[in-house]
């Protein structure tokens, strides 16, 4: 994530080159092992049969995340989540922002194509992420966004016979009622 | 089926119009991708198999497989035009090709390493079908406790001989192995992991977990470059002489024809040993063929020699990899359990099924990967300026564009709005695990061996009691990947011992 504008960036006193990565993978260990340690407690209301094999995997598998916890931890590593993770909900990571960007662009993508299928969804998406987040040329994203539509068509259900989701106000439209 | 009729069969089948287009469309596709950098031969085929649901065994084979045939001759392409591999394959190809271009020699380094691709890929697919008979017979030793065994054995290798950290690796072949157990369990029919999720009774579907990973995950990689690779270059070369060169490089592969076979052999060796991969086995054949050369001093400088070597066996290693992918289940790559997973969902079942009953699918990949390779080079030869174009397009264009089609194509496998979601919160975990070097490709295998893994432990303990790895052919197994595990965390702890004296 942060690591790509690293010529940028100066960092304060006590905040060393390279935390920024470190931080990262506190977080991603944390939230796997936080998962992990949950199925892990699920796993004993299984019968013997069913838990034996995740028990197998996920004995090892704790133990080998905090092994790699303790690798990664060093002094002041708190301190350093702490900057980074501030920094970066304050937008001074560009690629950070940038990413965090295009992935709400897909929590939308999402909604609109649950809400008005998947043509206008894709129109919507491809249109948005040119013209608003890349800022390309309004008549370049319009082709792009129409193209892109039509070859989806083209390819899944000319070419596949894959009906592609119409969305609920189609359904609502077409009379149905029960959702 | 005996060989012949399955070999008869194959060829018929892989040269039908059932079949050939599917095959033409697939090393197109994966030949545009290899170009485009940052796109590879595993997201090639992550897009292809969200097709195979409409399609026959045969077709979908060649379809999955020619789009990965092809990628690293795309990608030969780009490293010798731009100094940019495609793919990882061709990073040693950086060595010769781009000092052949700066010579004005660009035409004979493509020449040469299309050409080397196709030999290399057509040695690696006839070792392939020398080693049937012998798979034939060796598979039938094969029970539940020596799957699991060689699960368990291919999973270290890959954990270990990746270009990832060791200790990270095994995290995410274990997470991978953990995330196949979510759904209902075959033995007990309990729910393991749904968190009352309907969508996750039948476990997470393969197409959208493979299409998060390496698809949705590089978008995000290529958002965050932005840009385009061909704004750094210097623009294609002249269509008359690039024609002549090529046609030059690969007079110059068939000369060396000899060396040409000993770098696909090492290709294919390695292709057989799970974890090493393409990238390993062009670096190997860059250094057997600087080795063996008279004119070793001008390797590194724009010597011919230095770019057939690794494009022959970067392209050889798929004859090896299939070889243990059909007969034991057992991938040993990223692009093998996508490979695999496409079995699944074909209908296919490998391993004495797949080398007996199912041989003339076994034959269709291996014309698909002599014709996909061949077409592949004869399109590249003629069309190497107008392809080198797909690297102008910048990613602020690319990106929206792939990201509908590959999320459409998460919906498209089983028509479930879930698996888009599934899609995304892969890719969100794929591009982090890239970033923070954590093996996707063992995650993957983990996951797609999960199933077999538990299905076999399970026949293991009630067959053979708890002891079953005590049996000759586990045993063995069981101590190759002991003895490996050891000797690598050894060598680790030596060197790090040795840093910290130094």
């Amino acid at each position: 994530m942060p690591e790509d504008d690293k010529p940028k960036r100066r960092f304060p006193d006590g905040i060393r080159e390279g935390s920024d990565i470190h931080t990262l993978e506190s977080v991603f260990l944390t939230i796997v092992g936080l998962i992990v340690l949950a199925a892990f407690v699920e796993a004993f209301s299984y019968k013997l049969v069913s838990s034996r094999t995740p028990f197998v995997i996920m004995v090892p598998l704790l133990l080998l995340i905090v092994f790699q916890s303790y690798r990664i931890t060093r002094a002041g590593a708190l301190r350093e989540i702490r900057y980074h993770a501030g920094a970066a909900l304050r937008g001074r990571y560009a690629v950070f922002g940038k990413l965090s960007r295009l992935a709400l662009a897909i929590v939308g993508f999402f909604v609109v194509v649950y809400a008005f299928g998947h043509y206008i969804g894709v129109a919507a998406f491809v249109l948005f992420l040119m013209r608003r987040l890349a800022r390309e040329r309004l008549a370049l994203s319009l082709i792009v966004a129409l193209g892109t539509t039509l070859a989806l068509f083209g390819i899944f259900e000319g070419l596949f016979g894959v009906d592609l989701y119409r969305g609920l106000f189609f359904r609502w439209l077409m009379g149905y009622r029960d959702f | 089926m005996t060989i012949l009729e399955g070999l008869t069969s194959g060829f018929l089948q892989s040269v039908s119009l059932d079949v050939l287009p599917y095959l033409f469309v697939g090393s197109m596709f994966g030949l545009i991708i290899g170009i485009i950098p940052g796109l590879s031969g595993h997201f090639a085929m992550a897009m292809a198999v969200t097709f195979l649901y409409t399609m026959e065994p045969a077709a979908g084979i060649a379809f999955i497989l020619s789009a990965h045939a092809t990628v690293s001759q795309g990608g030969g392409l780009t490293a010798i035009l731009f100094s940019t591999p495609g793919t990882g394959q061709n990073a040693a190809t950086l060595f010769d090709g781009p000092a052949m271009r700066d010579k004005g020699l660009a035409g004979v380094a493509v020449g040469a390493a299309m050409a080397s691709c196709a030999f290399g890929a057509m040695f690696g697919a006839l070792v392939l079908a020398a080693l049937i008979p012998v798979l034939r017979q060796v598979v039938l030793f094969f029970g539940p406790p020596e799957i699991v065994m060689l699960a368990f054995l291919a999973l270290t290798f890959v954990a270990v001989l990746g270009r990832e950290d060791m200790i990270r690796s095994m995290i995410a072949a274990l997470v991978g192995l953990l995330l196949a157990m979510i759904g209902l369990d075959n033995v007990t029919n309990t729910e393991r992991f749904t968190m009352g999720i309907l969508s996750l009774s039948d476990g997470l579907n393969l197409v959208p977990v493979i299409l998060g990973l390496f698809a949705v995950a590089e978008m995000f990689d290529l958002w965050a470059t932005g840009g385009s690779l061909a704004r750094n270059s210097e623009g294609p070369l002249s269509a008359k002489e690039t024609q002549r060169q090529i046609f030059e490089g690969v007079r110059l592969t068939i000369k060396n024809w000899w060396l040409v076979m000993r770098c696909s052999a090492i290709g294919t060796a390695i292709g057989l040993i799970p974890g090493l991969g393409s990238a390993a086995a062009s670096f190997i054949a860059y250094g057997h063929a600087k080795q063996t050369s008279k004119d070793k001093e001008s390797f590194g400088k724009g010597n011919v020699e230095g770019v057939i070597g690794p494009e022959s066996a970067n392209d050889a290693v798929e004859g090896g990899a299939v070889a243990s992918t059909i007969a034991f289940g057992i991938p040993g790559s990223s692009s093998m359990a996508i490979l695999l997973s496409g079995f699944f969902i074909l209908g296919l079942e490998t391993g004495p099924r797949m080398l007996n009953q199912n041989l003339d699918i076994v034959f269709v990949m291996i014309f698909t990967i002599i014709i996909g390779n061949l077409l592949g080079t004869i399109v590249g030869m003629f069309a190497v300026n107008p392809m080198s174009r797909a690297t102008s397009i910048r990613a602020e264009v690319m990106v929206p564009v792939l990201t509908a089609i590959i999320l459409t194509g998460a919906y498209a496998a089983e028509r479930s709005m879930f698996d888009i979601g599934v899609a995304v919160f892969f890719g969100i975990v794929g591009y982090l695990m890239k970033r923070l070097n954590y093996s996707r490709a063992a995650m993957l295998i983990g996951f797609v061996l999960g199933f077999a893994v538990e299905k076999n432990l399970y026949l293991s303990l009630l067959l053979d009691g708890p002891w079953f790895f005590l049996q000759p052919i586990p045993a063995v197994l069981g101590l190759i990947t002991l003895g490996f595990l050891v000797y690598n965390i050894w060598v680790v702890v030596r060197d790090r011992r040795a840093r910290r004296r130094a």
